[in-house]
């Protein structure tokens, strides 16, 4: 019975596990908001976070 | 309040847990700043951060087994061991299904199968996969192919190096995420600690040990098969433990040779100078209990366990099941308990195959003399005059002697796994509280 509880933590655990890897996907792989895409190269780079640097990359590879 | 909580069994399990999960996303999450260029689709990322899971989840496994007392002391070596076993399986369905998604999404990639024309860095991560999938075949699979504990012990811990070893190779090798030098530093750092912590179990603790040796006292036959393994330190104090604990024990080899194997004491656990172990000879080792010699040297990692009495000063009683050679540890928490005199009451529950198995039986009955001690024998095969407890410990025998008021009392199970099954659930059918269970697999190989 411990066993299965832990059988039961174990499963939960993972669906988290792989809902964040998801997540990751996702932030990592979404698209740009058409603002930025048309806004001029300077006014991009701006803040320090998950999202900014992801546009940071963008700008500097795209 | 605080302390209540720190105490609640289900508070510390989600702490634990929430614990767990931020080491193993942490490290993934952080290469989410300063990113390399996205771009390359969903399912591309979905199996990288698949790998990064997978390859936290290995290295984690270090810390798990390391035997560090503070992770051990809330749920014991064998839940934490269970839970070792369980998510190891969950890292390698990640591991398996990070290069399965690519070679899906990019069928091209599938070229870096080719093992002598592919680059290093997939070399390494087939090289790591293979160890990774041989070490959990050869765990879940291991008596059925027969491979015996001592190598396969050595065997288990290389697999482990190299499977977590070569995995960061492949990831660094790549060098997508780790392009960073500060993400390669926090990502060496995280595999420093876990190859240290192995290090350190199979290395240096051992060497530790060998600077306190034991040596055999005596070797004393006991009904049921059982033989009493009694050990004295060697220019040293020796060590208390709580009554239920285990040690590993290596007998007449160097510790450095991971030769070594986990007993319940059964001596009291205030006796410092002299410990002692019961064995049941049932496998290759413990059959050679008997021929051992006295004055052969032994060492001991210990205490273990979490299997113990003393954690609950304020239960009104306790219940004790024993089953088999289940009794070692139970005759320890007894007898501590007869020498300090606790006033408490106490219920054994013991099972065996018959009347000659009984191992102990005179102590056991010699204890009543200092305890509150009530024994109940369940014996499979009984004599005709036999007018006790017959057959297997089930709900209805439990309810039959258990106290009525349920959550009175704190319950510990060590026997077979078969029994114990029946066992709690039979407690668990009497609605005795999840939480005043206690149970020890005395096979954690």
């Amino acid at each position: 019975m411990r066993y299965n509880l832990m059988l039961q933590l174990v499963a939960g655990t993972t669906v988290i596990l792989v809902s964040t890897a998801a997540l990751f996907a996702w932030l990592q792989n979404r698209a740009e908001p058409a603002e930025l895409r048309t806004r001029p190269v300077s006014s991009r780079v701006v803040g320090v976070g998950v999202g900014v640097a992801c546009r940071r990359h963008s700008l500097a590879f795209g | 309040m605080k302390r209540l909580l720190m105490h609640s069994p289900i508070v510390v399990a989600v702490l634990w847990i929430v614990g767990y999960l931020l080491l193993t996303l942490l490290p993934l999450l952080v290469l989410l700043l300063y990113p390399p260029p996205g771009g390359r689709g969903f399912w591309i990322e979905f199996s990288v951060a698949l790998g990064f899971i997978g390859l936290a989840m290995m290295a984690l496994q270090f810390v798990i087994t390391a035997r560090v007392n503070r992770i051990d002391s809330s749920y014991g070596i064998d839940i934490l061991l269970q839970f070792h076993r369980y998510t190891s399986v969950v890292a390698l369905l990640m591991v398996l299904v990070h290069p399965a998604i690519l070679f899906i999404a990019q069928p091209e990639t599938l070229q870096l199968l080719n093992f002598p024309q592919a680059p290093w860095r997939a070399r390494m991560a087939v090289l790591a996969t293979l160890a990774f999938l041989t070490m959990v075949i050869t765990t879940i699979w291991r008596k059925q192919l027969k491979i015996p504990y001592e190598p396969w012990r050595a065997i288990h811990t290389i697999l482990a190096v190299l499977a977590v070893g070569l995995g960061f190779g492949h990831a660094l090798g790549v060098g997508n995420y780790l392009g960073l030098f500060w993400k390669v530093v926090l990502w060496s750092g995280i595999i420093l600690v876990s190859l240290w912590l192995i290090i350190y179990v199979r290395l240096v603790k051992p060497w530790l040990m060998t600077r306190k040796p034991y040596i055999v006292e005596e070797v004393l036959p006991q009904q049921g098969d059982v033989w009493t393994l009694a050990l004295r330190p060697l220019g040293h104090e020796g060590f208390t433990f709580a009554p239920g604990q285990f040690a590993w024990l290596t007998l007449n080899i160097t510790p450095l040779s991971m030769r070594e194997h986990p007993f319940s004491m059964s001596s009291s656990g205030e006796c410092a100078d002299r410990i002692e172990f019961g064995i049941k000879a049932v496998g290759d080792f413990t059959s050679t209990i008997k021929d051992v010699q006295p004055g052969t040297k032994a060492y001991l990692d210990g205490p273990y366990g979490v299997f113990t009495i003393d954690r609950y000063w304020d239960s009104a009683g306790f219940v004790l099941i024993a089953g088999g050679v289940g009794i070692t540890p139970i005759y320890s928490i007894l007898l501590t308990a007869a020498q300090r005199r606790d006033d408490r009451p106490f219920l054994l529950i013991y099972a065996v195959a018959s009347w000659e198995d009984i191992t102990y039986k005179d102590e056991l009955e010699s204890f009543k003399e200092n305890l509150d001690l009530t024994i109940v024998y369940v014996l499979r095969k009984a004599h005709d005059e036999w007018e006790g407890e017959t057959g297997y410990v089930d709900r209805s025998l439990l309810a039959k002697h258990i106290p009525r008021h349920r959550g009175s009392r704190h319950y510990f199970v060590c026997a077979a796994p078969v029994m114990m099954a029946a066992v709690e659930r039979g407690l668990f059918e009497l609605e005795v509280p999840v939480t005043n269970v206690h149970m020890e697999h005395f096979n954690l190989a």
